[in-house]
């Protein structure tokens, strides 16, 4: 028996696949070939090596772990490109890490993050959609706002994503409700898709939020997202081309500092008219 | 049955891929589980080096992450993380043969915080192994430590079954051998030496 032999009998055994009359057959060989003893013994050290080595290398996975999702969470690229690949009607740009200019699907993105992930994530998507917020010309068309900051983004919010609670608390819904024309139509088509509600539902309170670094501001700017949206929807279904009375947007463009107020004052006027 | 299972399998790699691309966090996180230490030991027994390997895995899952932006579809999940292992791996160690010092491969490659302290047996199955030719080491590699089937790591490399099967016997017959040499040197002490022994202290010493 030479040496390549011995090792395909030994793997063989080693693998399982000897009956037991040829098992009870390689022992007998084992006892009388001490080379074969010993290509055993040194097969058998090897794999109990591999085994050790196998779970001592495993034993760092703790440590490791955190660091890839350190940069799951850190990257600004997650989560954004796929929403904004859904809300691809509005998008006018590939959803890359949230680079400034990106236009509608902002919104989407923004509040996809957020929802999506923890409270990193929620961070770089508020963050994100910040600074989107002023990239759409369609609103600096309309508001001619002196402070980009201040312009409502005209960006998609998708319905689908946004919590059923983030709605106008009772403070907010007063005014909201004084404006019935104009928030009717804005809140009654949360179930379109993005794509279908192109440009309404701004992203301004997260924009905002971001803005004056308040990360939590959401609930802080509920009352403002009310009207935000009021406003918003006139702006965008005007500019996307939907028969709606020309009011709002006339008395959107009479103020220009500050929108959200702008409809407020807008609804209030309706609703005395 | 075992044709099934796997089929089966891949559908579900594949659905849990594509979840992750579309924003789905847990999905990362299963395929993480799934492949990350496979990946991990992967790539820390070709380059031979711990810091180096995570680093690699860990820019492979930074890709991974960025496909998000560009999404593609992934039917085979493992074949394709492994492949993008390997080529990070190839790409290190073409890139360290052209600017790796001598002084800077052995101290990288023996790092001395280890937790345990292995046996000179332990330490010669080491470098037998990291001595092994690329293409048996990798089969051993992916077969013993990532725990991939033959017909699997045929399918990885292009290869047909009987070829990675052979490489798979040959490597473990080489290490066998080393291993061999070294047990019969020692229980006959000098008075036999053995060649293949010779050889190899010969070749760890350099």
């Amino acid at each position: 028996m030479n040496q390549i032999e011995r090792e395909e009998l030994v793997e063989r055994y080693l693998a399982g696949e000897m009956s037991q009359a040829q098992e009870a057959d390689f022992f007998l060989n084992v006892a009388v070939d001490g080379d074969l003893q010993r290509t055993l013994k040194a097969f058998q050290v090897m794999d109990r090596f591999i085994q050790g080595d196998r779970e001592h290398t495993a034993a760092e996975t703790g440590r490791y772990r955190q660091r890839i999702m350190g940069i799951l969470a850190a990257t600004p690229g997650a989560a954004i490109g796929t929403v904004a690949g859904t809300a691809a009607g509005s998008s006018s740009g590939a959803g890359a890490a949230g680079a400034a200019g990106t236009g509608a699907a902002s919104g989407a993105s923004t509040v996809g993050a957020a929802a999506a992930g923890g409270f990193l994530k929620t961070v770089v998507a508020v963050v994100v959609g910040g600074s989107l917020v002023g990239g759409t010309a369609l609103v600096i068309n309309h508001y001619q706002a002196p402070e980009p900051v201040r312009v409502v983004a005209p960006a998609t919010e998708s319905p689908r994503i946004l919590p059923p609670t983030i709605s106008a608390p009772p403070a907010a819904a007063a005014p909201a409700a004084a404006a019935p024309a104009a928030t009717a139509p804005t809140t009654g088509a949360p179930a379109g898709t993005p794509s279908q509600v192109p440009a309404a539902d701004g992203a301004g309170p997260e924009g905002q939020a971001a803005a004056s670094g308040d990360v939590n501001g959401i609930a802080q700017h509920r009352p403002h997202r009310a009207n935000v949206r009021s406003g918003s929807a006139h702006q965008a279904t005007a500019a996307s081309g939907h028969t709606r009375p020309t009011q709002p947007v006339k008395l959107g463009t009479t103020n220009t500092s500050t929108p959200m107020r702008v409809t407020v004052d807008d609804s209030k006027a309706n609703g005395k008219k | 049955m075992t044709r099934v299972e796997t089929k089966g399998r891949v559908v579900n790699e594949s659905e849990t891929f594509t979840r992750f691309l579309e924003g789905d966090d847990a999905a990362f996180m299963e395929l993480f589980d799934r492949y990350d230490r496979r990946l991990r030991m992967y790539c820390l027994k070709i380059v031979s080096n711990q810091e180096v390997a995570e680093d690699l895995v860990q820019e492979l899952w930074e890709r991974v992450i960025k496909m998000r932006n560009n999404p593609t579809e992934v039917l085979e999940p493992a074949r394709y993380l492994l492949r993008m292992a390997r080529n990070l791996c190839l790409k290190y160690i073409g890139r360290e043969r052209r600017h790796t010092s001598l002084d800077d491969l052995y101290e990288s490659d023996h790092p001395t915080e280890s937790a345990h302290e292995p046996s000179h047996l332990e330490e010669l199955v080491k470098l037998a192994l990291e001595q092994l030719p690329f293409e048996q080491r990798e089969v051993l590699t992916l077969h013993n430590y990532c725990g991939y089937g033959y017909e699997d790591i045929a399918a990885i490399r292009g290869e047909t079954l009987g070829s990675v099967k052979m490489r798979a016997m040959r490597a473990r017959a080489r290490i066998g051998r080393i291993i061999a040499a070294f047990l019969a040197l020692g229980s006959e002490g000098e008075e036999r030496p053995n060649p293949d022994a010779e050889m190899f202290i010969g070749g760890s010493n350099q």
